[in-house]
């Protein structure tokens, strides 16, 4: 189980429902459970930091990231997992090597099934949610490859990127709004539509429930 | 309407966010316009104060490809200004000319008519509290807004000291010479409790007109500062020191007779109902993320769901004087809230607790911090002013479903925009974020 504070700032809250989607994958959730210890992240490009506690069955994410960690991953933490990304600095790692290891194993468990298993998991978080288009069409530009999730007939949206992008925004670790201001996917649709399926996404990178 | 000569006019309204949005327009073209107004893109309604659109959510009065929206004016409130501008305030519609759910001015007009209906009115008057600091605001941006120097210095000071008055009056005379031009009906200036505050006291009047009185006061000092080579804040915390509010007293009239003043049941039912949604009130109230750095306790800023007499510990203080005068002060708003929609959610909470004949609590008589007992205590952050917010029926079948989530959905913007711009979450005092974006705008 993955807890936080009610009221925790971003990176705690889109931290913990990684984790908390991740725990749904039997490998990771045993992983989760093994793994002992405390690890920061803390970003090197603001003022954004986070630990998380891991202690079995429950593992707890909170706010800053104190000279107490076990284990201190320092990096920018928005363009990390980007192709070119500069690699994050691991401190603790010599002494702490199996929670280091198993750290970066769970925060780095992409869904089953890579971009398509992404979007198959938002979907059906999605469910009753009235930012879900009744179509979702999603072309990867890397190989051409798409996936459809819904009906044809009503609503659509369209979202086009590489493989990383989409892994990124329909995992909730980057923000559709900013991915499309930014220029890392591109998306058709009416903008009502489109603001609305924002929505949804940011309900589920903060961990929120579906269903709004 | 525009008299003869006229060459140019100022048609203007308060965005959710506060800042007044318009167009200058010429005289022929002001009257091509009329009754219908001028265009507007809609998304006016739907940006942040940094510009950016709002993504997340949508509501039916938006046109689905940034469309247009019309600033209709309300020919009431034209004033002709030094050097023969027409100014006028209006309202936003859609273009067949309905008030869109989500303009300010309009949501006032609903309530007034809603007490109209009932065969009450009211008469209310805003306190506004600002800071003024030494630099211009070409130096204040230049440096972001970081570092500025409240008029008189950072030193503390005693409160309504008049002896630094050499300090101030000419920017305060200046101020008052354009609130007159401005055609609003001023009472007092005051030094208040942090060095570079002051407060202004508008009169007494109808709640459209102290709205729409308001808007043009902070026009008016905002202008004043500039004249005299200062610039001038109506954030809730830009300093360490003490927050500014904008307190609002209030009387309910019906047939000419004031009836606060003869210990009616409307006065408790009132409170009553003011007292049931203040949590949900919050968040229209206290906008920003910079309002709740205001939200402290044991600094006459309400952080309880309380009311008392005489009480300025509380959020709902009534003040019953020795002769005649009895009235509400609501303690809760930040000075960063907009007017109208202060006005519009406190009028929307009396008329609960009227139609509902909601009793009030005990009243408090000590300060309401500190007690071994406690008070129900007003939501803390932007995120939960909004949930409370979005959970208040009362609110939102007042002030309608359309507005009420496209506010709570644009707090938790605010909210997001704070975090994912790199403004530190731990930050004691208001964060460069903070003061670029509300420092000139709010």
């Amino acid at each position: 189980m993955v807890v936080r504070d009610g009221d925790a700032p971003l990176l705690v809250r889109v931290l913990a429902a990684s984790l908390g989607r991740a725990a749904a994958q039997p490998k990771v959730a045993r992983d989760l459970r093994r793994l002992r210890g405390r690890v920061g992240l803390r970003s090197t490009v603001g003022p954004q930091a986070a630990t998380i506690d891991f202690a079995g069955r429950v593992v707890r994410v909170t706010h800053g990231a104190g000279p107490d960690v076990d284990v201190l991953i320092e990096g920018d933490l928005e363009t990390m997992g980007r192709p070119g990304a500069a690699k994050p600095k691991v401190s603790g790692a010599v002494r702490h090597p199996r929670l280091a290891l198993g750290a970066g194993r769970v925060l780095d468990a992409g869904p089953p099934g890579g971009w398509r298993g992404a979007v198959d998991m938002l979907w059906d978080w999605a469910q009753g949610d009235d930012g879900r288009p009744e179509l979702l069409r999603v072309v990867c530009q890397d190989d051409g490859g798409e996936h459809a999730v819904g009906r044809r007939g009503g609503t659509r949206v369209e979202v086009h990127g590489p493989d990383w992008a989409l892994v990124a925004v329909f995992t909730g670790a980057d923000h559709l709004g900013a991915a499309l201001l930014e220029g890392r996917v591109q998306v058709l649709g009416d903008l009502p539509e489109l603001s609305r399926f924002v929505g949804l996404l940011t309900r589920f990178m903060l961990g929120e429930d579906g269903g709004r | 309407m525009l008299a003869d000569g006229t060459r140019l006019v100022r048609i203007e309204a308060a965005s959710l966010d506060g800042p007044m949005v318009g167009k200058f327009v010429s005289a022929e073209k002001f009257e091509r316009s009329l009754p219908v107004g001028v265009s507007l893109a809609d998304f006016v309604l739907a940006s942040d104060l940094a510009g950016t659109p709002q993504l997340g959510w949508w509501g039916d009065w938006r046109r689905p490809a940034l469309g247009d929206m019309v600033l209709r004016p309300d020919p009431a409130t034209a004033v002709v200004e030094p050097g023969g501008t027409v100014s006028v305030l209006g309202s936003f519609t859609d273009r067949e000319g309905t008030p869109l759910p989500v303009c300010p001015r309009s949501l006032l007009a609903a309530q007034v008519a809603r007490l109209a209906a009932l065969g009450y009115d009211v008469r209310c008057a805003f306190e506004l509290e600002l800071f003024v600091v030494e630099e211009s605001i070409a130096e204040a941006r230049a440096c972001g807004f970081r570092g500025l120097t409240p008029l008189g210095g950072h030193d503390p000071k005693p409160l309504y000291v008049t002896q630094r008055a050499p300090e101030y009056l000419p920017l305060l005379r200046t101020a008052t010479e354009r609130l007159e031009q401005l055609g609003i009906t001023w009472e007092a200036f005051n030094d208040e409790a942090a060095p570079g505050q002051f407060e202004l006291n508008l009169a007494p009047t109808d709640p459209m007109t102290a709205a729409d009185w308001t808007v043009r006061a902070k026009r008016a000092v905002r202008e004043a500062a500039y004249a005299h080579g200062h610039a001038v804040t109506f954030m809730a915390k830009p300093f360490a020191a003490f927050g500014s509010g904008l307190h609002l007293h209030l009387s309910l009239w019906r047939d000419g007779t004031p009836l606060f003043d003869r210990g009616d049941d409307a006065q408790g039912h009132w409170v009553g109902g003011l007292l049931a949604t203040l949590a949900g009130a919050t968040s229209i109230l206290v906008p920003t993320i910079n309002s709740y750095r205001r939200q402290v306790d044991f600094a006459a800023v309400p952080t309880t769901a309380t009311w008392g007499e005489d009480n300025r510990g509380v959020a709902v203080r009534t003040i019953r004087p020795a002769v005649g005068g009895a009235r509400v002060e609501h303690r809760l708003a930040a000075a960063d809230a907009n007017p109208y929609l202060v006005l519009a959610t406190v009028l929307a909470g009396g008329l609960a607790g009227l139609e509902e004949r909601i009793d009030p609590p005990d009243p408090v008589t000590n300060l309401p911090w500190g007690t071994p007992e406690g008070h129900p205590r007003l939501p803390a952050s932007i995120t939960a002013a909004a949930d409370a917010l979005a959970a208040d029926e009362r609110l939102a079948k007042a002030l309608g479903d359309g507005f009420v989530e496209h506010w709570a959905e644009s707090r938790r913007w605010e909210w997001l925009m704070f975090h994912s711009e790199g403004a530190d979450p731990d930050a004691r005092d208001a964060t460069d974020w903070e003061l670029r974006r509300y420092f000139e705008w709010v």
